[in-house]
């Protein structure tokens, strides 16, 4: 079950998707918005709300194809994702992911596999409005996402090694996503607290260009 | 003289802003390719910024809601798609 949804998201609804007498372990995520997110300088930015547009069409074959894939990858019996649009307030969920299995392993697997290809292939976008900056689309810039999704699509390889200057541990579960070909650090504040000097993105694709070097 | 046909094209999010709207009807020869209409939207539509040209650049593209290579010829009535950096979740 995938829906695009201006209602807030219910989570029993949610998980009743995934029910299964054959099952033994239901995972649920909830992405949720930020009232604060911390900047590698130790600034606060405060985030007043998020706006989610999607190209409606393209994110629902995109979202029942990753949900098919997952159940050709792991033992799954069931995913349900429900995905807000508009208007999200802080602390409110603007995901849900709900997967079950027979065994708890595969469903922790899947999900996290679903929300980190939900993240960086699937074509919605939030835009920020902050309490004191306006608002501003986020476009994630390649390499910015610590998140271990294999490839943020035609990312270019020599380019992202250099990518990346400021470093910080601030997690950024909002916006933490790379899809981008460019590699200019983006103006808006909670941008700059993802970047890492040597992303774990950057990592698994040297031993991506190892492994192949290997064979 | 070339054949001309009407393609529309859509735009989201950070290149909608920046365009002013999310739709638009551009007119190309036969035979051009995804990339020839965003070469024909960038002149007809968008500023010249860096931060339109760093999105257009780091744009993927779709036709009817799928991805395809900017090299892949568009034909009449197709809906092209600008697919900016996603950030849902």
């Amino acid at each position: 079950m995938i829906e695009l949804t201006e209602d807030p998201i219910d989570c029993a609804r949610l998980l009743e998707q995934v029910s299964d007498p054959t099952c033994g372990g239901q995972v649920l995520f909830l992405g949720t918005t930020r009232r604060w997110t911390q900047l590698a300088s130790g600034e606060a930015v405060e985030t007043e709300y998020l706006h989610y547009e999607a190209y409606r069409e393209m994110a629902l074959t995109q979202l029942k194809d990753l949900a098919e894939t997952a159940k050709k990858r792991w033992p799954i019996k069931h995913v349900a994702i429900f995905h807000r649009l508009g208007r999200v307030e802080p602390e409110e969920s603007s995901v849900g992911v709900a997967v079950s299995s027979p065994h708890r392993s595969e469903s922790f697997e899947a999900a996290k596999w679903l929300i980190d290809e939900l993240k960086h292939e699937v074509p919605i976008w939030k835009q920020e409005h902050y309490v004191q900056n306006g608002a501003e689309w986020i476009h994630p810039t390649s390499g910015s996402c610590s998140c271990d999704h294999p490839g943020s699509v035609q990312i270019d390889k020599s380019q992202l090694q250099h990518a990346n200057e400021s470093a910080s541990g601030a997690e950024s579960p909002n916006t933490k996503t790379a899809a981008a070909t460019h590699t200019q650090p983006s103006s808006v504040p909670n941008e700059g607290a993802r970047v890492q000097p040597e992303s774990s993105q950057t990592q698994s694709l040297h031993a991506e260009q190892a492994r192949q070097t290997q064979q | 003289m070339p054949e001309h046909f009407t393609v529309n094209v859509r735009l989201f999010a950070g290149l909608a802003e920046l365009a002013g709207e999310s739709e638009f009807a551009i007119d190309v020869a036969a035979g051009s390719t995804v990339s020839d209409v965003v070469a024909k939207l960038w002149v007809e539509t968008l500023p010249e910024t860096e931060r339109a040209k760093s999105l257009v650049e780091a744009s993927r593209f779709a036709i009817d809601a799928e991805f395809v290579e900017a090299s892949v010829e568009v034909e009449r009535g197709q809906e092209i798609a600008l697919i900016p950096p996603v950030s849902g979740g």
